[in-house]
């Protein structure tokens, strides 16, 4: 403690790297904020890490160069680039004070990702040998258990797990500039076998190899990769930028092909996708034959199994038993001001996906083939900017998104969006601007608005309101809903900054009681308040985050949920050590009221936990840097409970007693 | 037998405060009360009460030692008598802290070590490592934990603070092997705002994990340099008016709280700090 407490000497160069850490991770974090979901934001971190490691120059930066910093809308790169236009180079990073729709927290985000550096080494054409020979080689392997023993690994259970607590991963990667990128992923989840009647060694393996600018062809990806192109209506990966305090950015970046370098075991294809810029055309195209996981009866399976969980033989029987071929392919012309193209993704299934029979899902896809098309554009005219998709399936089942930004004055932006979502369009591979998780039976319109009234001030806001015609699985009638959020920013100084945020939402839900026999669709309101305040001192950081909630369903009591923490990150220089401490109570009544906290983890793993009872959790996350080769992570989490219960989880997953912790270790070899 | 009635009217009112934490807000009897009116201590940079949020002692100039002693309901059995020491370095503010709560058949002792330090008068971070000793009878053994608090103070503008503290956020507990003693976890947010240099208003919000919350506010008044007053109010369960003054002699301080608790009646604590410097 007193080393922690008393080192004082120059930092700066870790400093860096760990603001650009703990940049990404408050990205991370407002983007997910309130999540319900798994997500997986591997991809995302790499980009955003990309570029930290290779900042933009700003005075050489195209459009798409900006667009892959994902926190900027798309009006603020607009006003850049037009800046840049009107008034040539920028010589001092502090001009970008003078570009309209930029605010310092802005630009305090950017300065870890560009530069005015002409310096910046432009990767020149090389051969093969030579890339391979000046790579950079990177290994990783990580391992995690839960201390306390569940009951999938005792007697106790009945269909027990037959593998080992501990999940492992082990990451290789090549990279050789932006020119040649190559890796290859192996996991085991606990409980899954590693050795024996059940697995020969890791329970998930995943490569690539990608080769960018090679003449007119962009990129070529061999192995496992993603897609994203347009408004995500056709493809999209999992992740999506969707209602965040980030309210400008609606719409989606549409990267193109992607690896998949994760540990995520769905939502990506293996096969092979190349893109060609041929002048103003991109034309981009791929096949993809894998088998996926499904609960297969009499040659049919009823949904996707996407867990990735291999642990019991039931669940082993779910193993890669569906072969899905996959073609599809994009064109985009790029003029100045317009950006249009077109999208399409044929899927064949070896079995029939028939969903099991609910009102719900009446309309979801079933068969064996399906077909999507897809038209996107962008258009710029004045301070406008346009941007939309629409889809349709080969059962005629259509899906439209479209959206307008615009900055009346340097100091407001706002932007609309409408969606419309047939009950009968189900695309396997779409992920767009939703209020549900699948893109599906939704319409709805969207408004947000950001204003800088003073400086050092920003207030954001967005509402949106929605319909669903069709009943959804937590909602047993056609449905309606509306989001509010209210945000305001204070940046006193360049060390502290602070928001306040409200959160409004009233939806419908089912809900049983004992007098009644089917569920009652009741109204659900829930109103959320979080205050955070951030604060740096030399190699200290602080962060406080005080959030509650108020829930009512109905005309039934009002419940509420709370929860409050304190992060100190310690960014010390000799020896090179980070860490992060963080003590946490929470107070949720019950599920409803739960609350969500984005947590720092090691390299690779996104931690956003849920509570919901009476407990506290604390937990220590340290990165210790031996050498520029060598570098350890190890994180210890412990949630304990203090309302009374006695166990913890459901089934195997089930702990006796009222702690819970985890222990992870990782080791980062690069050379 | 009026000797065994006291016993057994203590012992009562000792089941009543271990087992029914709620009729006492957030606070265990081993924690001494804090100099702070009304228990707003989590945001108050201008005095350190040991067991209480570590961030008091970074704003410490001088070496300081104190001696309190705080009474509950005019029962001397029910007294918490507690020391510290404060040497604040020019790296960082060191305390040492000991108090003892209870009477000959049950007693409790805890110890604390304490380390904090002022970062430019921008923020404060503190940390405290506790051991808490206590006897139990039904084992006529004597058994302890160790445990942390922690706590950080923000200074947003040079009026106003934003500060939390964390009591014993791991909860670890004594355990036996028929009975746990819970130690209590505690989470403070509190808010200090100097309305003027003889004026300053606290708030704070507690949370006892197995307790209500506590909404408490107090204020501190200067009317001469050699004078507090200090009024405050808390409720939890009930609500509490708290009164309480400093009185400043050269390098020495005597400091007075009292708190009316409507069901149970009169609290009180007394203390004297002495400072080594002027």
């Amino acid at each position: 403690m007193i080393v922690i407490i008393f080192s004082f000497s120059t930092l700066k160069a870790q400093k860096n790297e760990n603001e650009i850490q703990q940049f990404i991770a408050d990205v991370i974090e407002q983007y997910t904020a309130e999540s319900s979901e798994t997500i997986d934001l591997t991809t995302f971190y790499d980009n955003l890490m990309y570029c930290a490691q290779h900042p933009i120059n700003l005075n050489q930066a195209t459009k798409s160069d900006l667009e892959k910093l994902s926190f900027l809308s798309d009006t603020q790169i607009e006003n850049i680039l037009a800046y840049l236009y009107l008034n040539g180079r920028l010589n001092t990073i502090y001009e970008l004070r003078l570009i309209e729709g930029l605010d310092m927290t802005d630009i305090r985000r950017m300065l870890g990702f560009v530069t005015l550096d002409d310096k910046v080494p432009f990767v020149k054409a090389l051969k093969l040998d030579k890339l391979i020979k000046y790579g950079k080689n990177e290994l990783l392997l990580s391992g995690w258990q839960g201390v306390e023993t569940k009951q999938g690994y005792t007697h106790l259970a009945t269909s027990p797990y037959q593998g080992d607590p501990m999940s492992n991963a082990l990451r290789y990667r090549f990279t050789s500039g932006n020119r040649l990128l190559a890796g290859y992923t192996a996991s085991k989840d606990a409980g899954e076998q590693f050795w024996g009647t059940m697995n020969k060694g890791f329970d998930y393996n995943s490569a690539y190899a990608q080769l960018n600018d090679i003449g007119k062809i962009q990129k070529v990806i061999v192995g496992d990769f993603q897609a994203s192109f347009g408004q995500g209506l056709v493809l999209h990966p999992s992740f999506s930028i969707g209602k965040s305090s980030y309210v400008l950015n609606v719409s989606p970046r549409s990267v193109g092909f992607t690896k998949h370098s994760s540990t995520a075991e769905s939502n990506y294809f293996r096969g092979v996708a190349s893109t060609a810029k041929i002048g103003i055309m991109e034309m981009s195209a791929f096949y993809s034959n894998r088998y996926i996981d499904a609960d297969t009866t009499d040659g049919r399976f009823s949904s996707i199994y996407k867990t990735g969980y291999h642990r019991t033989w039931s669940e082993m029987s779910k193993k890669e038993t569906v072969n899905q071929q996959v073609v599809g392919g994009n064109v985009t012309f790029n003029f100045s001001k317009l950006q249009i193209g077109g999208t399409a993704v044929y899927t064949l299934l070896n079995r029939e996906l028939r969903p099991d029979q609910a009102v719900y899902n009446y309309f979801y896809f079933s068969g064996t083939a399906q077909a999507t098309v897809g038209l996107h554009y962008r258009a710029l005219w004045h301070k406008i900017s346009a941007f939309g998709e629409t889809a349709i399936t080969d059962r005629a089942a259509m899906a439209t998104i479209n959206g307008m930004s615009f900055s009346p004055t340097s100091t407001v932006s706002l932007v609309v969006l409408n969606r419309y979502y047939a009950p009968e369009y189900d695309s396997f591979y779409a992920t767009a601007f939703s209020q549900s998780s699948k893109v599906n039976d939704e319409s709805g319109t969207y408004l947000g608005v950001e204003v800088l009234p003073l400086a050092k001030w920003k207030v954001r806001a967005y509402a949106d309101c929605y319909r669903f015609q069709w009943p959804k699985f937590v909602v047993s009638s056609p449905s309606n809903g509306a989001d509010f959020l209210f945000q305001t920013d204070f940046m006193p100084d360049k060390t502290t900054s602070m928001y306040w945020r409200l959160k409004y939402e009233t939806a419908m839900r089912n809900y049983t009681s004992l007098s009644s026999t089917l569920p009652t669709v009741l109204p659900y309101k829930r109103l959320s308040l979080r205050y955070n305040l951030n604060s740096s001192y030399n190699f200290l950081t602080f962060k406080t985050v005080l959030e509650c909630n108020l829930v009512r369903i109905d005309h039934q009591p009002v419940t509420y949920g709370a929860t409050a923490y304190q992060d100190i990150s310690i960014v010390l220089p000799q020896p090179r050590l980070t860490i992060n401490l963080r003590v946490q109570a929470f107070d949720a009544i019950n599920y409803n009221n739960r609350v969500y906290a984005y947590e720092h983890d090691i390299l690779y793993a996104f931690s956003i936990p849920m509570f919901y009872g009476i407990g506290t959790r604390c937990f220590l996350n340290v990165k210790y840097q031996l050498s520029k080769q060598l570098s350890l992570w190890m994180k210890i989490a412990q949630t304990c409970y203090a309302d009374g219960r006695t166990s913890m989880g459901s089934g195997n997953e089930t702990v006796m007693g009222n702690r819970d912790t985890d222990v992870k270790v990782m080791m980062k070899w690069a050379f | 037998m009026v000797n065994l009635k006291l016993k057994f009217g203590i012992l009562s009112l000792l089941l009543l405060l271990f087992f029914n934490l709620k009729s006492f807000g957030q606070f265990s009897n081993i924690v001494p009360l804090p100099t702070s009116i009304a228990a707003t201590a989590t945001a108050d940079d201008r005095q350190w009460t040991s067991f209480n949020t570590p961030t008091g002692l970074a704003y410490m100039d001088h070496p300081q030692i104190g001696l309190q002693y705080d009474n509950r309901f005019g029962l001397s059995q029910l007294a918490t008598k507690s020391f510290q020491l404060a040497v604040p370095t020019q790296l960082v503010n060191v305390g040492a802290s000991m108090t003892y709560f209870g009477y000959s058949l049950y007693h409790e002792m805890a110890f604390g070590a304490t380390m904090a330090r002022n970062f430019g008068d921008k923020f404060a971070i503190g940390i405290q490592a506790n051991y808490i000793n206590t006897y139990f009878s039904n084992t006529n053994a004597h058994l302890g934990a160790f445990f942390i608090q922690v706590g950080v103070n923000t200074k947003l503008t040079p009026k106003f603070s934003i500060a939390i503290h964390a009591f014993n956020p791991t909860q670890f507990n004594i355990k036996t092997e028929y009975s746990e003693k819970i130690i209590p976890t505690l989470f403070s947010m509190g808010t200090s705002y100097n309305i003027s240099p003889q004026c300053t208003w606290r708030t704070q919000l507690d949370k006892e994990v197995h307790s209500p919350y506590r909404l408490a506010t107090g204020l501190d008044y200067l009317p001469i340099k050699e004078l507090v007053i200090k009024i405050g109010a808390y409720g939890s369960d009930y609500f509490v008016p708290c009164f309480g003054v400093n009185v400043h002699v050269t390098q020495l301080t005597m400091h007075l709280n009292t708190e009316l608790h409507p069901l149970l009646g009169l609290n009180s604590s007394i203390g004297l700090k002495y400072d080594f410097q002027n």
